[in-house]
């Protein structure tokens, strides 16, 4: 994660540490001294029978559960000022009960006393533990708001530049069909590749919608991928009439995930097949493994470029920058939510293979 | 087109200028300059010039009895007032007729065209052009233009008039929009002499009005019609995973029903609304906003 993702501050504003340090630091410290406190308590209560120990005990373990917590939050992903309201929170939570007891005790002085310091400090480890563990939990749900606030506004701006790039692309596609029309040799040949730009442009504004299916909730069935693969290319084949698709299906037996997931990534391969060229020949073969199935999808159009297939391959996302592969991306994401996998290579020739992987879920169950 | 007789059919035919109640059967005969009605007992010409309206279709209720189910309806300028003649006979012959008659009043018009006025909704700068209009087999073309283009009657989709000032002078324009690889293009024309105007609007509407009727009985149901908006707010074409309802194979499953009820088209970019399936969408949705939200 990095540091700006993090929320991280300066370390040090002037000679004051950091409100992240400072926070971190007094939770740790606080342990350190109780867990010393209630080490103390322990080897003094030896003598004075079962509850004594039994007090300082539970105090020496809820005190050594703040030891982590000063290291957990000076490395979570929480704001600064969030991972200082959780020791504030801690704080408080070892104030309000020991303040408690101590105004009863000073009303209603207890004999014998002894007994009652190991209790004190269970109490006051107890107090600060929960304390801290409240305002965690409260720092987390504000982050959480905090993000799903950005997250629906990214999505209200993406939906908003995807609507105008659509219809302004649109208008591109449309004016250049009717310049195309009236125009022949070169000056059309130039229209043509302003329309078959302005395509790419509105299908890759497009593409980014379908991360909304990777959102959806999975339900898990048994399903026949090869069924499945054969209507979508019988659908597919009378809406894409200048491709030929071929189907080279071996029986499979059903296997057990989310269809609606495969369907998709199944769908985003061959789509991304059936784009690579004008009349692309596209050849779609299912064939079961040990674990599961797989489905093949290769094409004979343009090569993807070298660097976004070994991205690819690399798992790198960050260099998707080539709308050949976007396609790919997506069918990885979403099969890998069914714990499948995707892969695309160029070796079979001039032409280019990618593989989906599904894997059936009755194996992970099994243990295999 | 020759000089001389176009079409020549028989029928019957009703008119004032006949001077007889009933239908009488009759001989028609249309050149190019005239429509020519020779009965046993008359003989009348009809100007192209005074010709300023001509629908085709079902006959008025008066005459149902006696006529057949289609009907040229010719509106003209008479000498002392306008009178009207109707036409009936074999539908095809009298279909012919329609066809014929509408194409020989309306070519070689001068027509001044804004084109496109709009393309997918969006309005363009483009500017009026003068050119000539040649009508063709249910088709109109625009030439003597920058950008000539033709549009078939079929892909009319909308049509409306609305007075403007056009080149310095008040004028009925018609605005129409029509379809084009799944895109709406808005046209808006004015033609010359003024007087075609509503014979020019009767053939661009032949049939959008058709069409129209049809769809009064289709019934989708709900998630074709999901389907519909969603190509809808993508002006009307779009790939096939961007229109996605529900899983991939019932959403192919969909557009291919809705392929066999001619509302979408296979497309350059995947699926296309077909002009009926804009006459539809533009019928059912509109003025329906969450319908077709740009969220969908």
């Amino acid at each position: 994660m990095d540091e700006t993702e993090r929320g991280t501050g300066p370390e040090r504003v002037g000679w004051l540490p950091s409100k992240r340090r400072l926070g971190a630091s007094y939770l740790t410290g606080f342990g350190v001294v109780l867990v010393a406190f209630a080490l103390g308590e322990l080897v003094r209560q030896q003598a004075t029978g079962f509850d004594g120990l039994v007090s300082a005990g539970a105090g020496v373990v809820l005190a050594g559960a703040l030891l982590p917590m000063g290291p957990w939050l000076y490395a979570s992903p929480l704001a600064d000022e969030h991972v200082l309201t959780v020791s504030e929170a801690g704080a408080l939570g070892l104030a309000i009960p020991t303040g408690l007891v101590l105004v009863a005790g000073l009303v209603a002085p207890m004999e014998p006393l002894v007994p009652q310091t190991g209790y004190l400090v269970s109490l006051m480890a107890a107090g600060t533990v929960v304390g801290s563990l409240v305002g965690a939990l409260r720092a987390l749900r504000r982050e959480h708001d905090r993000r799903m606030d950005l997250f629906s506004r990214y999505r209200h701006l993406h939906r908003l530049v995807q609507h105008n790039i659509r219809d302004g692309m649109t208008m591109v596609m449309g004016t250049a069909d009717l310049l195309a029309d009236e125009l022949d040799g070169a000056s059309e040949d130039m229209v043509r590749s302003i329309r078959r730009q302005s395509r790419v442009i509105a299908d890759l504004s497009e593409s980014a919608g379908s991360l909304d299916a990777l959102e959806e909730r999975r339900t898990v069935d048994a399903v026949d991928v090869t069924t499945l693969v054969a209507d979508l290319v019988e659908g597919l084949e009378e809406f894409n009439p200048d491709a030929t698709i071929e189907l080279h299906a071996t029986d499979t037996d059903p296997v057990l995930t989310d269809d609606a997931t495969v369907e998709l990534a199944v769908w985003h391969l061959v789509d991304r097949a059936l784009a690579a060229d004008r009349a692309p020949t596209v050849e779609i073969a299912v064939e079961p493994t040990e674990s599961g199935v797989v489905v093949r999808v290769t094409d004979d159009g343009p090569a993807p470029p070298a660097a976004a297939l070994s991205a690819f391959a690399d798992g790198d996302a960050e260099v998707v920058r080539d709308p050949a592969v976007v396609d790919a991306w997506l069918a990885r994401w979403l099969v890998e939510e069914v714990g499948g996998s995707v892969t695309v290579d160029r070796r079979d020739g001039p032409k280019t293979t990618a593989t989906i992987t599904v894997p059936d879920g009755w194996d992970r169950w099994r243990g295999r | 087109m020759t000089m001389g007789r176009l079409v020549d059919v028989a029928g019957q035919v009703a008119c004032d200028c006949l001077y007889a109640e009933d239908p009488v059967d009759a001989r028609i005969r249309l050149d190019e300059a005239a429509v020519s009605i020779e009965t046993d007992e008359e003989a009348v010409d009809i100007s192209l010039a005074s010709i300023f309206d001509v629908r085709l279709g079902p006959p008025p209720f008066a005459i149902e009895d006696v006529f057949g189910s289609t009907t040229a309806t010719i509106a003209f300028e008479g000498d002392e007032d306008s009178d009207v003649v109707f036409v009936s006979g074999a539908e095809s012959s009298v279909e012919r007729f329609g066809q014929v008659l509408y194409r020989t009043i309306l070519s070689d018009s001068e027509v001044a065209v804004k084109h496109p006025s709009s393309v997918g909704g969006r309005v363009t700068d483009v500017r009026y052009d003068i050119g000539t209009l040649r009508a063709g087999s249910r088709s109109v073309r625009f030439e003597g233009i920058d950008v000539p283009f033709a549009l078939d009657v079929e892909s009319v989709i909308d049509f409306s008039e609305r007075r403007t000032t056009l080149l310095g002078e008040e004028r009925t324009v018609l605005d129409l929009e029509y379809v084009r690889n799944g895109t709406v293009f808005g046209l808006d024309l004015a033609i010359n002499p003024a007087r075609k105007r509503h014979v020019l609007g009767r053939y661009l509407r032949l049939e959008y009005t058709d069409v129209l009727q049809s769809l009064q009985r289709v019934q989708l149901p709900d998630p074709a019609r999901h389907l519909l908006v969603r190509l809808y707010a993508r002006q009307g074409r779009s790939s096939l995973k961007s229109v996605q309802t529900g899983s991939p194979n019932a959403t192919v499953e969909l557009l291919r029903g809705l392929h066999r009820q001619d509302l979408v088209t296979p497309g350059e970019d995947g699926v296309q609304l077909t002009p009926k399936g804009w006459i539809l969408v533009r019928e059912q949705f509109d003025g329906d906003p969450g319908a077709a939200s740009p969220a969908d």
